[in-house]
């Protein structure tokens, strides 16, 4: 028996840039440096790409440190190629191809997206699942079928992270702001009507937005319109997935990405699985949000498979659809 | 001799028994986990409508169940019961059967945006053959609209569904889709055209 193959994953697709170390059993390190844009804005790329540049050396150096490991131990490197913003993405390319170069080790590209799903299945086990992934860049459902994540359904435009963040930006609050969201919303007692647009298996956020951001002009209680906005957006994302349960006739739902950490989706969705008779899981909090072992643990999977890239011929995308990943490790 | 037969994604669908004929009832599921505002509204809204378009496409040549009873209050829509295969099933048992149903269910698609109908929730599960005919069932999500992109967005969910589902053969299924439609429609390449937007519109679509 030989040792176990690692990983050193790098996450830089927006505002955090992560590095981690992962064993096909363990995640052996998972270091991070966030960048926070000032109070009442939004991320501004460039400012992101230059944090990332100042802090990369340093948190590459303290995951080392922490795994226990050396640079030579290492089997491969992977870097999230995207979907994200180009600056922060140039930054992780940047850094795993300098790793790759001088230490000779293979290099490995992976879509952010795919990293939040298999780290979520990582820790539920979860054989064959109705995904729902929902986060700053993305709100979806998708299940596994031939080669490919599909996407059942999704936004049609704005995601769940972006309707809290814009939310929170009109109120003052500097991104991500569903933590501020959802503690408002806890506090909120008045059920205020709102638009609900699901159309077959998509949902819309954007007249939402619009609609609760008028709502916070007139004379209501922040606390009630966070709160009207958390059930109604929710309840849209519930009708989703169950129509894709009940349509893939799955039984098993794993719920990740970063606003899987908010406490009243969780509970939503776990109690539709109890309708269908389905498991429930959810990412633990710790790696719920843009961590480097999605990437890792994805470049992990990858490098096994036989999927890696060359240096001259690695690439980022901006733009980059789940299902246009051609998915080696599963069958 | 009530018996539940399928648990769908907001209704509960039973098999039963109504003045000696045997029926489907369809009752949509207060949702524990909504508020009881919003799932009261949207449960009655939906309740209402699908009453109404099962009926009216009917009068446009489409096949749907009868409709015996309605109760908005409960959710609950008593109507026939269509004994047959879904177009879902037939695709992965008999590709033929199914590529001519396929191609009835863009015929039927048509006839109803012809007529403003958006169905709302084209998928392969909504659609059944009994003795070689085509049946259209839950139109919960269903509406009037004049607007192109109300009808594109109705074949590109078709669509979705076929490159998720079925994509072994999704490249033929949808021309056949396509084929069915134009054959009613017309000329559907402005709408074919929308399709393409949407589609650019979506998540990290690459621009062509």
């Amino acid at each position: 028996m030989g040792r176990q193959k690692l990983c050193l994953g790098i996450e830089s697709t927006a505002h955090t840039f992560s590095v981690a170390i992962v064993s096909k059993d363990r995640i052996l390190a998972d270091e991070k440096e966030v960048y926070k844009p000032p109070l009442g804005e939004g991320i501004h790329p460039y400012e992101a790409a230059q944090h990332h540049f100042r802090i990369a050396k340093k948190v590459l150096q303290s995951a080392l440190k922490k795994s226990g490991k050396k640079i030579k131990d290492i089997d491969v490197i992977a870097y999230s190629a995207g979907p994200g913003l180009g600056p922060c993405l140039r930054v992780g390319a940047v850094v795993a191809r300098s790793i790759s170069t001088y230490y000779g080790k293979p290099l490995t590209a992976v879509n952010h997206a795919i990293g939040h799903i298999e780290l979520a299945n990582f820790f539920s086990r979860a054989k064959d699942p109705v995904i729902v992934l929902v986060s700053g860049g993305h709100t979806l459902v998708s299940t596994y079928l031939l080669k490919r994540w599909r996407i059942f359904g999704e936004t049609l435009d704005i995601t769940l992270g972006q309707l809290f963040d814009q939310l929170g930006r009109e109120m003052g609050y500097n991104s991500p702001a569903g933590k501020y969201i959802e503690t408002l919303a806890s506090q909120g007692t008045k059920y205020l009507d709102m638009p609900y647009t699901v159309k077959g298996n998509d949902v819309s956020y954007s007249g939402l937005l619009t609609f609760a951001k008028s709502l916070l002009k007139k004379d209501n209680k922040r606390e009630d319109v966070c709160f009207s906005v958390q059930e109604t957006a929710f309840a849209m994302l519930t009708e989703v997935t169950e129509r894709l349960l009940a349509f893939s006739e799955k039984r098993e739902i794993v719920l990740t990405g970063g606003v899987a950490a908010n406490k009243r989706l969780q509970e939503m969705i776990k109690s539709l699985s109890l309708v269908h008779n389905s498991s429930f899981s959810v990412i633990p909090r710790e790696y719920s949000g843009d961590c480097g072992a999605q990437i890792a643990l994805v470049g992990l999977l990858q490098y096994e498979s036989g999927d890696t890239v060359d240096v001259d011929k690695s690439f980022i995308k901006q733009s980059w659809r789940i299902d246009e990943v051609h998915v080696t490790w599963r069958n | 001799m009530e018996k539940l037969i399928k648990i769908g994604a907001e209704a509960n669908i039973y098999l039963d028994d109504w003045n000696g004929i045997k029926v489907v009832r369809k009752t949509r599921r207060p949702k524990p986990y909504w508020r009881e505002e919003l799932d009261n509204k949207i449960r009655r809204i939906r309740t209402i409508k699908e009453a109404q378009f099962l009926t009216h496409v009917k009068r446009l040549g489409v096949l749907t169940p009868i409709v015996y009873f309605v109760d908005p209050f409960l959710g609950e829509i008593i109507m026939e019961y269509v004994d047959g295969m879904r177009v879902k099933d037939l695709l992965n048992t008999n590709l033929e059967t199914g590529f001519i149903m396929l191609y009835e269910a863009g015929k039927d698609l048509a006839k109803m945006h012809k007529h403003n109908i958006i169905h709302g929730d084209p998928t392969t599960s909504n659609f059944i053959m009994r003795n070689g005919k085509l049946y259209f069932i839950d139109f919960g999500l269903s509406f009037y609209s004049t607007r192109l992109e109300d009808k594109a967005v109705d074949l590109h969910l078709l669509k979705q569904v076929m490159k998720s589902a079925h994509s072994e053969i999704f490249n033929k299924g949808f021309k056949v889709i396509i084929d069915g439609y134009q054959q009613i429609y017309g000329s559907a390449k402005p709408i074919l055209d929308n399709i393409k937007e949407i589609e650019r519109r979506g998540r990290y679509a690459a621009p062509d």
